[in-house]
């Protein structure tokens, strides 16, 4: 060990192209303390398409009444972490997209809690035989 | 179990990536806690038939 670890560490990035971020995701650049992003998305496919959003309530739905509790067993592990380089080299970073509460961190983060409910619904009008 | 993590020269050239969907997290540097959870429902009852062109409130049973 020739040298003396660094506290932290610095990423650098010389090119980032990110197409489209929705959804309650993030693209954080820069260091954070904390990430929470949370989406509820009720999907409903309807043949013929959607007139109105009315009966469609997020209430009605157990899904989005449910709360992610935290593991019982956090089984921590100890341990130390040395950095004896202070960087983070990526040359060229390429993303189609970010969705659904997700997240993209150029940086360093000490928190993420990140939720995502999806309610999926089809509605057709008859059914038709698969070939 | 003592986990000792040295991190030395770190360097990427070129990272493609299609998508990060559903409470998913890509990160370039370090993070100290992370909790990622994702609930996806689309069970048998949410496949309604002959319902299309009426208007009417859906019922999903015991959702």
């Amino acid at each position: 060990m020739n040298n003396k670890p660094f506290t932290h560490r610095t990423t650098n990035v010389n090119q980032l192209w990110v197409n489209s971020v929705a959804d309650s995701s993030v693209l954080q650049i820069g260091d954070t303390k904390e990430l929470n992003p949370n989406a509820d998305i009720l999907a409903v496919q309807k043949e013929g398409g959607i007139t109105s959003d009315q009966g469609f309530h997020f209430e009605q739905y157990p899904i989005f009444h449910t709360t992610i509790r935290p593991l019982l067993d956090q089984n921590i592990i100890l341990g130390e972490r040395n950095h004896y380089r202070s960087n983070i080299h990526v040359t060229n970073m390429d993303i189609r997209a970010l969705s659904t509460s997700s997240c993209m961190q150029v940086g360093n983060v000490s928190n993420v809690h990140a939720l995502s409910r999806t309610k999926h619904i089809r509605i057709i009008q008859s059914e038709r035989n698969a070939n | 179990m003592y986990y000792k993590v040295n991190n030395w020269n770190l360097s990427v050239g070129n990272i493609s990536l299609d998508d990060v969907t559903s409470s998913s997290l890509f990160i370039i540097g370090d993070s100290h806690e992370i909790h990622l959870s994702s609930q996806f429902d689309t069970p048998p009852e949410s496949y309604i038939v002959g319902s299309a062109n009426e208007q009417q409130t859906v019922h999903t049973p015991n959702n």
